[in-house]
């Protein structure tokens, strides 16, 4: 039973469906002028496709039957030992086998005129063995289209066309493309458009094409149309035209086959575009087909460009090129106009300047030099990151900041600081309260009952020490200090002084030796022998001097006595055995700098010998200078800081106590202190958590 | 004048102007300001006159007016006068925008003596003492308790000695900055270098803590004295 199959699902289907089983789809179109059934493959060779009238005779059928007569029969696609095409392509076949009604005998289509006016005779003898076979798979629509890009081809001169160099060049690797037939090559363009044969020379031209036909061997194996159909019907893309552009090209979309879409480059546009042939593509000759969904688009703009081609026939020597995509984006766009009118001569304006002032026709540099132009595709295409673009909006804002004009700004709104005045009143009441203790019967602060470790070594130390070798006492310290480091260092001193030590007394700053002088004048009003050596100027130094050779750092002392100023100072009672360093009993060090505790601990440990090294400190030095002190090779030998450990001092060494006042006034503004950090913190905590539950 | 009255004239202008000094606690005013100048002005005169008194006149003027120009070429002289005094004279130099780069000479010497000197102290008196005291808290003296010691007070060696090593590596690597970049460019630091350094930040925070608690124990005290002194002040000029 003769079986029809489906153009959409390629299912087998009886011949008298009309519908197909597996897909719905339509088997018989709706196409006027007869029946339309589908071919019969089974049978082999191509008959006369059902419901054509016997007095209208197939022509193509009549091709086949010759070349099935002069060439055996037709082998089928498994025979040929070809590849099953695709699914399109098949249906295509079908489409063309059994849709197409061709002109009746005797008469020839007009495509196929303008095949014989090309003198493409080779390509009407491509019917041959594969070559029919092939023909019979390519629909008409196709065969007319290359067909008249190949008279395209021959009518432009290869030399001229850049672009079609290009697509050769593209072409180069088909092999079937790479010589064209030599009758091609030998017939001049022109004359293949502009003296059409007759149509009885084109019937004896399609009938020598088919007297070629049984002579297979000497013909070409391919012709340069059968190879480049091959090659567009094994590739996926469903536009020729793509696929003779070189593997490069991207696909081209079916709406650039509309002649208005197409780019072209302005200097191969003709004068007059509607001398361009085009495709000659007739609605009637495409009612008859079943055309994929991207042909039917292009079916649907063919009748706007259709009406053109009448007046297009007239000039067919230049062709609009087209080009593709990745040419076009390299092309310079410009913003004037891209192709320029010629005007007549008595048109067009006369020179008014230059060398060629006064003549007309001359090519006017001003759309060219003067007028702005658009940049290139590539310079216009500036590609700027995230980052580049925050940079560049931060200095856009800068710019925009430094052009503004500053309002005159008012001057900051006056606060009261209550706060300060607060806590300074709350300080000032604290100290000063303690003087009122007695007269409000109240005890003041008991003395420190906790001795620190270190106190107890350092006044043993002190005390060993034999008073035969002068103690050096460094008063490294500016008066801001004066108030604590009096009072800390005031116990040391009390203990030399109290045990009869020879003192000299020196500084490295400039304001240290009137401390010195105020700090020993009890005592040596008392009758303690003290000798201030002054300032000793230099830094580390002149520390690491002195404690290398003393007489030659200190030249002159300060406040010697009358008789002694002019003397050298080393020469008073008490300092004449020293000669370096290690010749004191006694090295203390009263700082309230970490940099001077480290500089007299680092230059003096070399040449101190066994001197002990004592460091009376200010609260906040401690920290950084108890390493010295407690490094198993110890630097420092004793430190003494702090109110409460110089009263503890005072309590081990039996010195009289400080006033009591001075020590419950510390007392209580460091309990105010402790205070107002207590109530900082809750403040600070509170408003933390007011923020925080805000949001 | 009799003495006790230069003392009491002494003493009411240190109260003046330790009440101009404290008069900042309302803000910034004039009496503040004219006790700051005063306290700059008098420290750098008095400065100028231990200079002169302590370093010019007997290392420069004396040798010379002893000995006389003269003694500058003997062999005694030139090391001891001659650098000395041209040394000098290059640095008043300075002085000059045109001559100043004659100063450059004793600037360097001054210069790169002071840094070699605080260097080698730096790295004899700091550097490796306390690099050998942080490797000790770990020996064995401290890591094994002594025959007959309470263990009390091995293991408050013991932990006193972890936490000392334990504080000095970790405030070490809070100042080590170095980091690994990886593939994405990003830069980071290691877990061990991260919490080592986090451990360290503590020690610091607690140093600094205990800092500016000294700091403020020495202001508390100082303002004590200072009140003191007013009340003292006070009552002397009441007579009291």
């Amino acid at each position: 039973m003769p079986e029809v199959r489906c153009p959409m699902c390629s299912a087998p289907n009886p011949e008298t469906a009309d519908v197909c089983g597996e897909c719905g789809a339509r088997l018989k179109p709706l196409v006027a002028g007869g029946d339309l059934g589908l071919p019969h493959e089974e049978a082999g060779a191509p008959g006369p496709p059902p419901g054509v009238e016997d007095g209208e005779e197939d022509w193509l059928a009549r091709i086949r039957s010759q070349a099935l007569t002069s060439g055996g029969e037709e082998p089928t696609e498994e025979e040929s030992g070809e590849s099953p095409a695709p699914d399109w392509l098949g249906r295509l076949r079908e489409a063309d086998s059994g849709y197409e009604e061709g002109p009746p005998e005797g008469v020839l289509p007009e495509w196929m005129d303008e095949f014989i006016a090309a003198g493409d005779e080779s390509e009407a003898a491509a019917a041959e063995d594969e070559g029919l076979e092939q023909a019979e798979q390519v629909p008409e629509w196709l065969a007319r289209i290359r067909a008249k890009q190949a008279m395209q081809k021959a009518a432009i001169p290869e030399e001229e066309d850049w672009l079609e160099r290009l697509r050769h060049e593209g072409e180069a690797e088909i092999p079937a493309a790479e010589e064209p037939p030599s009758e091609i090559e030998a017939m001049p363009p022109s004359e293949a458009l502009e003296e059409p044969l007759p149509e009885p020379e084109a019937e004896e031209a399609v009938q020598e094409g088919l007297a070629a036909e049984a002579e297979p061997e000497t013909l070409p194996a391919e012709s340069p149309f059968f190879a480049e159909d091959l090659d567009a019907l094994t590739e996926e893309m469903p536009l020729p035209e793509v696929q003779e552009e070189g593997p490069e090209a991207p696909p081209l979309a079916p709406e650039d086959l509309e002649g208005e879409a197409l780019p072209h480059v302005p200097a191969l546009v003709p004068e007059d575009q509607s001398e361009v042939p085009l495709v000659e593509i007739g609605e009637s000759d495409l009612e008859g087909v079943e055309l994929p969904d991207w042909l039917e688009d292009l079916r649907a703009e063919i009748p706007v460009s259709a009406e053109e081609p009448e007046e297009e026939v007239e000039s067919p020597d230049l062709a609009p090129a087209t080009l593709p995509s990745w040419l076009e984006a390299m092309r310079p766009t410009d913003a004037f106009r891209p192709e320029i009118e010629i005007e007549r001569e008595e048109e067009q304006p006369v020179e008014s300047a230059g060398p060629l002032a006064g003549l007309r026709g001359v090519l006017m540099a001003e759309p060219v030099v003067a007028k702005p132009r658009m940049a290139t595709a590539a310079a216009a295409q500036l590609e700027v990151t995230e980052r580049q673009y925050a940079q560049a909006e931060l200095l856009q804002r800068l710019v925009d900041y430094e052009q503004q004009e500053m309002a005159p700004s008012e001057g900051p709104a006056m606060r009261i600081p209550f706060v300060r005045w607060a806590i300074s009143l709350v300080m000032l009441v604290a100290v000063l309260i303690p003087f009122s203790f007695e007269r409000m019967g109240m005890r003041g602060y008991p003395l420190p009952a906790s001795i620190s470790p270190d106190l107890a070594p350092l006044i043993q130390r002190i005390g060993d020490q034999p008073v035969d070798r002068p103690a050096l006492v460094v008063f490294d310290y500016t008066p801001g200090y004066t108030g604590e480091l009096s009072s800390v260092a005031g116990a040391v001193v009390g203990q030399l002084t109290q045990r009869g030590y020879p003192i000299a007394t020196l500084s490295t700053r400039p304001t240290g030796p009137p401390l010195a002088e105020r700090m020993f004048a009890e005592a040596a009003a008392a009758g303690a022998q003290v000798s201030h050596l002054g300032y000793l100027a230099g830094g580390p130094t002149a520390v690491q001097l002195f404690s290398i050779a003393p007489r030659d750092a200190v030249l002159s002392g300060f406040h010697l006595p009358r008789e002694g100023e002019e003397k050298d100072p080393w020469a008073i009672e008490g300092l004449r055995q020293v000669q370096r360093l290690s010749d004191f009993g006694l090295v203390v060090v009263i700082t309230a700098g970490t940099e001077t505790a480290r500089t007299w601990a680092e230059q003096t440990h070399p040449w101190i010998g066994d001197t002990p090294l004592i460091m009376v400190l200010s609260a906040g030095a401690e920290p950084l200078v108890r390493p010295y002190f407690e490094a198993a090779d110890r630097r420092v030998d004793g430190i003494l800081t702090g109110l409460p450990s110089a009263v503890s001092y005072r309590q081990l060494s039996g010195q009289p106590q400080l006033a009591a006042s001075q020590w419950n006034a510390f007392g209580t503004g460091m309990l105010a202190a402790q205070l107002i950090l207590l109530a900082g913190g809750a403040y600070g905590f509170i408003s933390w958590l007011i923020r925080r539950a805000q949001g | 004048m009799p003495g006790p009255t230069l003392d009491f004239i002494g003493t009411i202008i240190a109260a003046l102007l330790t009440i101009m000094v404290l008069s900042y606690l309302i803000g910034d005013n004039a009496f503040f300001r004219l006790a700051s100048y005063l306290f700059v002005g008098v420290a750098s005169g008095y400065a100028g006159a231990i200079a002169w008194h302590n370093v010019i006149r007997p290392v420069l003027v004396d040798p010379l007016i002893r000995f006389g120009p003269s003694g500058l070429l003997t062999r005694e002289g030139v090391g001891t006068l001659l650098i000395p005094w041209i040394l000098s004279l290059l640095m008043l130099l300075k002085l000059s925008p045109r001559t100043t780069r004659f100063g450059g000479l004793p600037v360097a010497l001054v210069v790169g003596v002071g840094a070699a000197v605080v260097v080698g102290g730096g790295i004899t008196g700091t550097l490796l003492p306390q690099a050998l005291a942080a490797g000790e808290a770990l020996g064995p003296e401290t890591m094994i308790p002594a025959a007959g010691e309470p263990i009390a007070s091995w293991a408050e060696r013991l932990i006193s000695g972890l936490v000392l090593f334990l504080a000095t590596l970790s405030t070490l690597m809070y100042f080590r900055f170095g980091a690994r970049r990886e593939a994405t460019g990003r830069v980071h630091r290691s877990r061990f270098t991260q919490g080592m350094a986090y451990v360290g930040r503590i020690f610091i925070a607690l140093t600094f803590g205990v800092m500016y608690a000294g700091a403020m124990t020495a202001s508390i005290l100082i303002l004590a004295e200072r009140v003191q002194f007013l009340r003292h002040a006070v009552i002397g000029w009441m007579g009291g």
